[in-house]
């Protein structure tokens, strides 16, 4: 993640360097929001997206090889992928 | 020289930025609300955009006090508050869905309800203030497109309805015509197929065809709405004429293999009568005066020709003799409407009514529900209350809009659920993108409503001639929300954003909760609707034995009222929910194999409603005892395969399935024999006979229609339909 992107706010709300994953070359434990041109986004929903979409890569691979017909409902197994991939982003990639 | 698209558009171009205009001068509350109502109602034609801009008018009304009478009675308890609002929308939608003409006007009862309820109005003024300029607003958009559409490039229906109606009349006359060359054999049966299947696609399009323009003609021209009854019954003619001609077809196989004109000496005058009679009809819808006098031609059977024949011979001879007098007299009927409509009725000209041989019975004397309508209505109702939960509980961006919004997207697209909504979300997020640059970069530096105006006309100008269908209606939603306007204009980047998310978001979460509709997997909905239908025909088939005429309680009426229903109107609903099928996904059957099956579906249909109202006639008391017998080793097969075909629509094979009814039917005509030699021949009155002969013709034509369907079925791959993906 650029480092210009990032904006930690810390445990209690108290503002950190922006450039804190840069300088100290560890990743920041604290959530942070995503700034995109100055527009502040919350983590949980680039988190989010960032689940949905790997959802949708995992629905197309299942698809793909025929593995989706062992599931029962499809459509409540894409929201239970879309969640566990954003708890694990939001988890190891991206602090929510 | 200007294209119609172009005019059209700056028609609508022209109207949206007159109303804000309008309603900024007078300082309105929500000006985008006429704006609205000019986006919302300009369609290809004024009386079309006339008819859509009354029934949005009207509908309001009700929306409003209903919203007055909620606020009135709960707006201290917000449960009791989503339980009514629930309820409105729940009544409403189910009002658009069973209405024919004026499903616009329910939705708009419903969604301007929810819209007044969440206007927040804090005092009871506020909320009749709300009111009543949700309503002039709306009379402000629906009055000055209409102006426009009538004085700037008038493009009216005038004409519309009498060419539809020819039209109609030469397809009915060439199916008619194609059908005695099948069973007289001048042309082999199934020699041209899609030809055929192409004849009856187009005769239904031009019914529906006919239908809208009726709507649309007798809206703007006083002259067609004085005549509307005269012809609402042509259409219902000409439908039942439809129906008639279908269910004369089914029996084609069995009439090929018999010299019909030998056995009926007047099928050909008869058609010779049909065709002037089509000939005339096309004339005076032309105006050319009447000049042929119909002549009544009766179907009489050559019993010299009878003899050798089987009893099941027999029986298909005396189901088309039934259909094609009731093509006699429906065609009379509609050359007695056609005169009418050219007032050259004469004295001696007698209106008959619309029941023919053919559909005498087919009125369901109880109220059914149609299932699916009710489990929509309550789909809508639903996703109000899920949306009101959202509002409550979690209140992201948008806030008390989720509810107003989902439910209005709800009511809308409860007409059309076999389209998934995601579909709209790519023209959405598209169109509003580009509005929010318009909002940004482009709004704040107009100072002058003539600037503003101009720049109103250019957005919707570009979204109506660049743009048509889904996206037009997408880029519409955009313009009046990504770029509002006030009096006292403000611009705010935070609000823009979060509406955008708000948008996107209600699109996203309305798309899931159609998975409740099957909306977005049309290939299991069909599955579903398929083997309902079957059920259906297992029930109407053990209603069948029970004795005719006996007294079944109001329970067990309504039963076969609502399963009856529910047989009619499946076919129609797997039609369209077999279209929105993903051919890339679903490869192994094609178009053409799920057409003809909704064909078969559509034959058997009509064979069973034969058989429940055939059997109601007068049986003679001996064969009716022996019949029943008989019959019922043949009913309790029938009543299996159903049962069988509602689990798996395609578990029968056709080849078995023949070879057991046949030989279930050659019991049957052997029993008919033993019962002719016993019983008293003269004691058979010659009408007697025919209704024998009719009841034997029904079950012999269900067998058929059966076999029929089990060959078709047989085709299809169930199984990749059946086959869970996400």
């Amino acid at each position: 993640m650029p480092a210009m992107l990032l904006v930690s706010t810390g445990p209690n709300g108290a503002r950190k360097g922006s450039n804190y994953e840069a300088q100290t070359g560890k990743m920041n434990l604290y959530p942070h929001e995503i700034a995109i041109g100055g527009v502040y986004l919350p983590p949980l929903l680039i988190a989010s997206l960032l689940g949905v979409i790997a959802a949708v890569v995992t629905a197309r691979a299942l698809n793909r090889y025929r593995l989706s017909r062992y599931f029962f409902y499809p459509p409540l197994v894409f929201v239970a992928i879309t969640v566990i991939y954003t708890v694990l982003i939001g988890t190891f990639v991206i602090r929510v | 020289m200007l294209s119609r698209r172009a005019k059209e558009a700056i028609k609508t171009g022209l109207a949206f930025a007159l109303v804000f205009a309008i309603a900024l001068q007078a300082d309105w509350l929500n000006p985008y609300w006429a704006g609205f109502a000019v986006a919302f109602i300009s369609l290809q034609t004024a009386g079309e955009s006339i008819h859509k801009g009354l029934n949005r008018l009207v509908g309001t009304i009700p929306g409003c006090i209903a919203a007055i009478i909620i606020l009135a009675l709960a707006v201290q308890s917000r449960w009791t508050f989503m339980l009514l609002a629930c309820a409105w929308i729940f009544f409403t939608a189910y009002m658009s869905l069973r209405s024919r003409n004026n499903t616009y006007l329910w939705t708009v009862a419903g969604f301007v309800c929810l819209i007044i309820i969440s206007s927040g109005a804090s005092t009871s003024e506020q909320l009749f203030e709300n009111a009543v300029f949700r309503l002039l607003e709306t009379a402000l958009g629906i009055t000055v497109y209409t102006l426009i559409s009538v004085f700037i490039w008038p493009l009216n229906n005038a004409g519309e309805i009498k060419k539809a109606s020819r039209g109609l009349m030469a397809t009915q006359s060439g199916i008619c015509r194609a059908g005695l060359q099948m069973m007289t054999g001048t042309i082999a049966a199934g020699a041209t197929p899609k030809k055929s299947a192409e004849l009856r696609q187009q005769e239904l399009e031009q019914l529906t065809r006919l239908a809208q323009v009726l709507v649309a003609e007798g809206s703007e021209n006083y002259e067609v709405r004085e005549l509307r009854p005269i012809w609402d019954r042509f259409h219902g003619l000409s439908t039942a004429l439809m129906e008639s001609r279908d269910r004369w077809h089914g029996n084609m196989a069995e009439l090929v293999r018999m010299d019909v004109n030998a056995l009926l000496p007047a099928v050909p005058a008869l058609f010779d009568e049909l065709d002037c009679r089509f000939e005339e009809i096309r004339g005076l819808l032309e105006g050319r005066p009447a000049s042929h006098k119909p002549n009544s031609i009766k179907l009489s059977v050559d019993r010299t020709a009878t003899r050798g024949r089987s009893h099941f011979e027999l029986a298909a001879l005396a189901v088309t003799r039934t259909e094609l007098e009731a093509m006699e007299t429906l065609t009379a009927a509609l050359l007695d409407c056609a005169l009418d409509l050219a007032g050259q009725a004469t004295e001696g000209s007698k209106r008959q009514t619309l029941s023919a041989p053919g559909t005498v019975n087919r009125v369901i004397q109880l109220p059914v529900i149609d299932r699916d309508y009710l489990c929509s209505a309550a789909y809508a109702a639903v996703t109000v209350c899920a949306g009101f939960c959202i509002w409550i509980y979690i209140n992201p961006p948008g806030h008390g809009g989720w509810y107003n919004m989902l439910g209005t997207l709800a009511l809308v697209s409860i007409g059309m659920l076999h389209v998934p909504m995601i579909r709209f979300v790519k023209s959405l997020t598209l169109a509003f993108v580009l509005c929010a640059f318009v909002y940004i970069f482009i709004m704040p530096r107009l100072s002058t409503y003539f600037e503003l105006g101009l720049l109103l006309f250019t957005c919707i100008f570009i979204s109506r001639y660049f743009f048509s269908g889904l996206a037009q209606m997408m880029a519409s939603i955009a313009i009046l929300n990504a770029m509002p306007i006030q009096n006292q204009q403000t611009y705010e980047f935070a609000m823009l954003a979060n509406k955008g998310i708000f948008l996107i978001g209600v699109f996203l979460f309305i798309h899931v909760l159609s998975y409740m509709m099957s909306s977005p997997r049309p290939e299991k909905k069909l599955l579903a609707l398929v083997r309902r239908f079957f059920r259906s025909t297992e029930f109407l088939m053990s209603a069948v034995a029970h004795e005719p005429g006996s007294k079944a309680s109001i329970v067990e009426r309504w039963k076969i009222a609502y399963y009856r229903h529910e047989m009619n109107s499946l076919p129609g609903k797997i039609g369209v929910w077999s279209k929105a099928i993903d051919q890339t996904r679903f490869s192994s059957n094609t178009p053409e194999q799920v057409r003809r099956l909704v064909t078969t579906l559509q034959g058997l249909k009509y064979r069973i409603e034969y058989l429940l109202e055939t059997r109601e006639t007068r049986q003679p008391g001996s064969f009716a005892r022996e019949m029943k017998q008989s019959v019922h080793a043949w009913l309790a097969s029938i009543e299996s395969i159903f049962v069988s075909w509602s689990d798996t629509p395609g578990s029968e094979s056709a080849v078995d399935l023949e070879q057991r009814l046949l030989a279930e039917l050659g019991e049957l005509e052997q029993r008919i024999d033993a019962t002719i030699a016993q019983v008293d021949r003269e004691a058979l009155s010659e009408a007697d006979g025919e209704n024998f002969y009719r009841l034997l013709g029904a079950y012999r034509g269900v067998s058929e229609a059966a076999v029929a369907y089990a060959g078709n079925a047989a085709s299809i791959d169930w199984a990749e339909w059946g086959e869970e993906r996400f």
